[in-house]
Formats: structure tokens, C-alpha cells, sequence
């Protein structure tokens, strides 16, 4: 008693005050175990926050090389965090909900999770270069069935248990006027503007809030803007009406004509919308440097909500790289919440809103401008980021010699964002990229589906929220309802993505597909073999292959090929998404469906008269009539009937057997 | 899923169709050749075509405009606005 005693103490005075946490019930403790170790945390938490509570950051090996993996998105966008259930591999702890007594384990590792002796793997990259499979056991013939097996044991992820027994999962099916996917400040503007207009709305947001970005994110140096349009928003969407709201529901696919399954817990609700709003927003991109992927390098946003979601910590020590002014609001987060903030590297040669460099010198926080992360430094194990070499940055992606290193526990990178373009492009959406803003947008969509947002290239929130009542009007115009009348919004207010983001590092390890294991010179090595076409990379090199689908390689993956091969970004372009956008289990594919459920003319009659009713086919026929006092049973009055048709006279309704058109 | 307007039962998903071929004139009393071509052969008109489409679920037949290479459904339509009066064939064999 005394050990949980001391645990419990300790998690709560780890834990951030109130209103960080918006995610968790401070009173229900629940207790879960880790690889044997036993962590409190939270009704509410993730895994990964349950855990990153007590310090622990190190939660998965990577596939190939097997490094340390820790918490990249807390999103649930990245394989960084998958682990094991008793009966379920590959489930994402950073969204996976605790419950008491849930015991997992780490995956993909040979000994331990904190030792893991496949980790020299990494040691031979050097030999094992991109393609190296393909390239090295075909020869002699014959010797791939030799390798195939080994190497295969080596490639798998989790376990499956087969002795599982399935869980009940159903359909069902929803109609609606215009359907909303995603509930940030876009999308809650959306529904509320079609709402008001008297359009039936169904809001469907894949987090357990509604807010998107407003839930984690800091919009101005007050810090205030975030939480304030929040709860006027999301206050008068819940008291709407006209919309109906789907939290923890993914939009998973867009098929034609609005076709739209939306996945909530053990349900998948085929949804046919007449419009449909994709204000989907837009995903932090990590910088690409040398062991960005050590445990404790996360994005910006992620750190972000550990603290407004979970209360958690992400570390003593900060220092927080850039290429926009929202890291700047990330630092000042940090530092609110007691996180020494080491320094803020920036990329460019300073904030576009000027003011922030005061404000940042008010708090302390040290500024490099035009300067980058070169190196992220940790001890042998990789276990955790212990400081960083900072470089200047002289050209694209080139630094200068001299280096400045720094102690730090927490990395935390934003280099812009890349739309979640997936279902867009899914329903035939064209992505080209922007020089000027280093940013892709989207173009050539169908008629009845419309984008709002930050997955439209805006950023400034003021921009964000008018662009949800402008797809709005646009929706509620082709339904023939009365419009408000929004104008367009202008060009973006907000320019976020730093153009190249990417610092080759002579020993390598710059990871740009943590999936895969992919580095800069992957990606590179895979054009000089001749792979010009991004789709040919993507085959040879595997990136984008894995789990996380390109979230965060596609925009580098791009760069790279159209600079490798003297072609513009909007010409390599990105690999072509199909559905679904996330991982969907075969049990929500399979679950039950509805059959036709057909009554005759005669069945009511039929009823009143006692008749105990059978399916056949789709139809409903009387199975027999019981007798009036109860005294036989059934088969003894399917013989008295059988009796009675041979001695005397039967009626049967052949109605069902066939079809009949009666004209006038 | 795509979906077709019935003209009977009204927006219904594609699934509940089935495809009827494209509307051409049935040839009477022709040759087994010119009947062979009429059943097996179609034009594969690139553009709009009018097809014979079937509500499976009510067993109704009707008439859509179609464009074939953006997939477009322009119209739907009852057959008795083509077909306005009983065709009565000649009942003779047909030539071997």
C-alpha cells in the first residue's frame, strides 16, 4: 500500500495544474502496466501520456534499425508509439484510452525494450543500404527462399493472438444535409454557419474535444485568443439543434457522391452527405537533422498536448527549433508551465510578428536566428535527447563549422505544415505546391465538397474561422438554402513553412520516414538508381509505406526527389492516397450488416391469428399456427397441418415466389 | 458509393442498379447475323449515351443519359417517354 501510496503522490504533483489537463479526471486514479512496470495515470490519458507522466518517453523500437522511439505527435499520426495489448498488436499509445489493469508491451525488440540487442542493426546501415534487400538475395537463384524466412522474422510487428475471440461490431447508416470533418475553429464555424442557415449538420471529430488546434495550440502571446473562442464556439454547436456531433469518429475514406464512412469505436456509419466539408487542418511537420528521432524530439504541437490535454511535462529543459512563429507560442507555453526553455532556434531570420522577440527576452529564453539543430545528442543508448549542436546556417541546407551545444531533455521542432489533404485527394483533389510559401494547397475538387481552413492554407485564425462560414455558404448555395453571404477570403495572412528544413549530417541517422527508417541519403540514393517518379521512390525506398502514410515524409520526400532530379515540387508531387486514412480493423469491414426484412400483405393478419413467424429468404412467412390450448408442439402441428392439407384443403400465399406488375 | 435517381423510387445508392445496355432499335425480322450484333455488339460511344438501367430492388426498367468518360448521370427517365405505343413484332421465323 505504501508503494501505491508514494505513486500516487508523485503523479499528482508531477502532473501540471488546472486548466492544463482538459483530456483527464484528476479523481480517477487508474492503474496500468508497462512492460512489467507498474504507472499510475488518469481516466482519460493515453498510454503514452500515462506514461510520459512518470518520465517514460521510450515506448516502441523502429523497424529496421531498432533505435529508441518515443511519443512523435501524440496525435496518434505516427508508428513511433505503436505497442502490444494481450490481444492486439500495433495499437497507438498515444490515443489508446487507459483502463484499470491494462497491461502492454513494447514491440519490434530482441531482449528488452531499454536494451535491445537488434540495435547493432544499426551499427551495418552502412551495408544495408537502400533497396538492399531486393538488390542482395536474389542471387544465386534460389537464395531469396533461403533469406525470405529470416529476414521476414526480423520484419514482422507484434503479435497476434489467435485464440482471440472477436468482439461484436456493427454498421449503421446516417443522412445528413452537410457533413463537417473535423471540429477546429474552421470546421466549428462550418457547422455552425450551415446550422443557422437550417441545414442539417453532422460534425465528425476524430479527438475526444471538440476544438482541434483551439484544444492544444496558442494563438497569440496572451495566450488567451485559444481557450475564449472555444468555448463560444463549441458551446453553441452543442446547443445546436441542427448538428449532430461525432466525437472519437474518424472520416475514413471519401467515395463517390459524398460516400463517407465515419468509424466510432465498434461502429462504422455509412454516411451520404449532400455536401461535404472537409476542414481536416493540418499536420506539424518535424526538421530533418541528425537523430531527430531520439526519445524526447517531438513536434512543437505534440509537446503542446501533453501539457493542455494530459498535464503532463514534457521535460525540464527545452530548446524549441523553428521555421514559424507558432513555435515562439510553444516556447511560451514551456515556460508557463515550468519548463526551462534553453532556447528558441529559429530557422529564419526572425518571427514575422516582431514583438515576439520582446516578449521571448522578457521570459529569458535565449533567441538564434538563421540558426538550426544540426545534431540531436544523447548517450549510447539513445534513450532520451540530452542536448543539441546548434549550427548557424549558412545556405540551404548547409551550416557553418562552429557549433554551440546546449543540455536539454526536451526537443521540441516545427518546420510548417503539410494539409491533410488524404480525403480530398481520395475524391480527386490535385496538389501543387506554392514556392512563395513552401507550402502544398489543393485544387481540382469535385462539385459538393468544399475545404476550410488550415488544409486550405490558411493559418491566421481570424482567416481560419471566416474561411469555415465561406465553405459554408458555398454548401448551403448549392442546396438552395439561404446564405449569409461570406465573401472569399483574401491571400493568407500567415506564411508558416520554412522552404528547407532539411540538414544532411556526414554520419547520417536524419531521419525522414521514422517508419521506415528512411534517411536523407535514402531518399537521394533512390533517385541516382534511376527511381525519378515519387511513386517509383516510394516503391524502391518504402517511404511513406508505413503506418503513418507519408503524414510527415511526403512534403521532405518531395523536396528532396524534385531537388535530386532538377524538377519542380508541384511536377514530383506526392504518392497517391487512397483509403483508408487510418488504420481500420477487418472486424469493421465484417461486422454485421442489415438484411431486407420483407412482410407480405397478409402478414399482420397472419400475426393477430398467432402465427410463429420464420425467415425465408428475406421474407417473413408463418412457420405454423400453434393450436389453440397449447397441448401440441411445433412439430406435432406442422404434422396436423401436413394432415389436414392431405385429407381436406390447405391455403398457402405464393405472393413471395415471384413478382407481379399490375398496370392501369 | 454513387447514386442514380430513379425515376420511380428516387436517389437510390448504385448498388441497387443493374446495367441494361445501351438503347438502340431492335431490328425485326432480321438476319441471325443482325441479331447477333444487335445483343453483343455496342458502340462504346465515348460521350453521352442513353442506357437501359434497372431498379433491381422494384424490377423497374428505365432510361439514363450518361456521359462515359466523366461517368456523369445527366437524366433519368421513364421509358414511356420514348415508348409511347405498343410494337407489335412479326411473328414469321427469321431467315437461317
Amino acid at each position: 500500500m505504501s508503494h501505491q501510496d508514494a505513486t500516487d503522490s508523485q503523479t499528482a504533483s508531477t502532473r501540471l495544474p488546472a486548466p492544463m489537463g482538459s483530456h483527464i479526471d484528476r479523481q480517477a486514479a487508474v492503474e496500468i502496466c508497462f512492460e512489467g512496470v507498474r504507472y499510475q495515470g488518469f481516466a482519460g490519458d493515453s498510454i503514452a501520456s500515462a506514461l510520459a507522466a512518470d518520465g517514460r518517453y521510450l515506448l516502441s523500437r523502429s523497424f529496421k534499425y531498432h533505435r529508441p522511439r518515443g511519443p512523435l505527435t501524440m496525435a496518434g499520426q505516427d508508428a513511433n508509439t505503436l505497442v502490444q495489448l494481450p490481444d492486439e498488436p500495433n495499437v497507438l499509445a498515444d490515443t489508446y484510452p487507459i483502463s484499470e489493469g491494462l497491461n502492454a508491451t513494447g514491440q519490434n525488440y530482441n531482449g528488452s525494450l531499454d536494451h535491445d540487442r537488434d540495435m547493432r542493426l544499426g551499427k551495418f546501415s552502412k551495408f544495408m543500404p537502400v533497396g538492399f534487400y531486393y538488390r542482395s538475395f536474389y542471387k544465386p537463384k534460389g537464395a531469396w527462399k533461403v533469406w525470405e524466412p529470416l529476414i521476414r522474422k526480423k520484419a514482422g510487428l507484434g503479435r497476434f493472438d489467435l485464440k482471440a475471440s472477436g468482439d461484436y461490431h456493427d454498421k449503421a447508416y446516417l443522412f445528413t444535409d452537410i457533413m463537417v470533418v473535423g471540429s477546429g475553429p474552421a470546421g466549428l464555424n462550418a457547422a455552425l454557419t450551415a446550422a443557422e442557415a437550417g441545414a442539417q449538420v453532422l460534425l465528425v471529430e476524430q479527438s475526444p474535444l471538440l476544438g482541434g488546434a483551439l484544444t492544444y495550440a496558442r494563438f497569440d502571446a496572451q495566450g488567451h485568443r485559444a481557450s475564449q473562442v472555444r468555448q463560444e464556439q463549441v458551446a453553441a454547436v452543442e446547443a445546436h439543434p441542427n448538428i449532430r456531433v461525432l466525437v472519437d469518429a474518424t472520416c475514413n475514406g471519401w467515395f463517390t457522391d459524398n460516400y463517407l464512412p465515419v468509424i466510432q469505436g465498434k461502429r462504422m456509419y455509412k454516411v451520404r452527405a449532400k455536401e461535404c466539408i472537409v476542414a481536416s487542418g493540418a499536420f506539424d511537420q518535424p526538421v530533418i537533422f541528425r537523430n531527430n528521432d531520439l526519445p524526447g524530439v517531438m513536434l512543437a504541437s505534440a509537446a503542446q498536448r501533453l501539457m493542455r490535454h494530459y498535464a503532463v511535462r514534457p521535460g525540464q529543459c527545452a530548446v524549441v527549433l523553428t521555421g514559424n512563429d507558432d513555435g515562439y507560442f510553444a516556447a511560451l507555453d514551456l515556460h508557463e508551465q515550468g519548463v526551462k526553455v534553453a532556447a528558441l532556434v529559429d530557422m529564419r531570420s526572425g518571427p514575422t510578428d516582431a514583438s515576439l522577440v520582446e516578449t521571448l527576452k522578457q521570459h529569458a529564453i535565449a533567441l538564434y536566428h538563421e540558426h538550426t539543430v544540426f545534431e540531436a545528442l544523447s548517450d549510447k543508448h539513445l534513450h532520451r535527447v540530452t542536448g543539441v549542436d546548434i549550427r548557424r546556417i549558412s545556405q540551404r541546407g548547409e551550416v557553418a563549422a562552429e557549433s554551440i551545444t546546449l543540455d536539454c531533455d526536451l526537443l521540441c521542432m516545427t518546420a510548417g505544415y503539410m494539409p491533410v489533404y488524404q480525403l480530398v485527394c481520395q475524391a480527386g483533389g490535385k496538389l501543387s505546391y506554392n514556392y512563395a510559401a513552401a507550402e502544398f494547397s489543393l485544387s481540382n475538387l469535385p462539385q459538393h465538397l468544399y475545404v476550410a481552413g488550415s488544409v486550405n492554407g490558411l493559418h491566421d485564425l481570424d482567416q481560419v474561422i471566416q474561411d469555415g462560414a465561406y465553405a459554408a455558404t458555398q454548401a448551403l448555395l448549392s442546396l438552395g438554402l439561404p446564405t449569409p453571404g461570406t465573401a472569399p477570403i483574401g491571400p493568407p495572412a500567415k506564411q508558416v513553412n520554412f522552404p528547407w528544413p532539411i540538414f544532411a549530417h556526414p554520419k547520417g541517422k536524419e531521419f525522414v520516414d521514422f517508419d521506415e527508417d528512411l534517411q536523407i541519403r535514402d531518399i537521394v540514393n533512390a533517385t541516382r538508381h534511376g527511381y525519378r517518379d515519387v511513386q517509383l521512390v516510394k516503391r524502391f525506398s518504402t517511404v511513406g509505406m508505413g503506418p503513418s502514410q507519408g503524414r510527415h515524409s511526403a512534403l521532405p520526400t518531395a523536396r528532396l526527389v524534385a531537388d535530386a532530379t532538377q524538377r519542380s515540387v508541384s511536377e514530383t508531387g506526392v504518392t497517391t492516397a487512397r483509403p483508408p486514412f487510418s488504420a481500420e480493423t477487418l472486424a469493421h469491414l465484417a461486422g454485421r450488416s442489415f438484411d431486407p426484412y420483407r412482410m407480405t400483405t397478409m402478414h399482420q393478419r397472419h400475426v393477430q391469428l398467432g402465427a410463429k413467424m420464420m425467415p425465408a429468404g428475406d421474407w417473413q412467412r408463418p412457420a405454423y399456427y400453434p393450436c389453440a390450448d397449447g397441448r401440441l408442439d411445433r412439430h406435432q402441428c406442422m404434422q396436423e397441418e401436413a394432415q389436414q392439407v392431405r385429407q381436406r384443403v390447405g391455403l398457402i400465399d405464393v405472393s413471395t415466389l415471384g413478382d407481379r406488375d399490375s398496370r392501369a | 458509393m454513387k447514386v442514380m435517381h430513379c425515376p420511380l423510387n428516387g436517389p437510390r445508392n448504385i448498388s441497387e442498379f443493374i446495367y441494361g445496355g445501351e438503347l438502340k432499335p431492335m431490328p425485326d425480322a432480321c438476319s441471325d447475323r443482325e441479331w447477333a450484333g444487335y445483343v453483343f455488339y455496342s458502340d462504346n460511344t465515348a460521350g453521352v449515351v442513353t442506357e437501359w438501367w434497372m431498379h433491381a430492388a422494384s424490377s423497374y426498367w428505365f432510361l439514363a443519359e450518361r456521359h462515359t468518360v466523366t461517368d456523369d448521370i445527366l437524366r433519368t427517365f421513364d421509358p414511356q417517354e420514348i415508348f409511347r405505343e405498343r410494337v407489335e413484332f412479326s411473328t414469321q421465323e427469321a431467315d437461317a
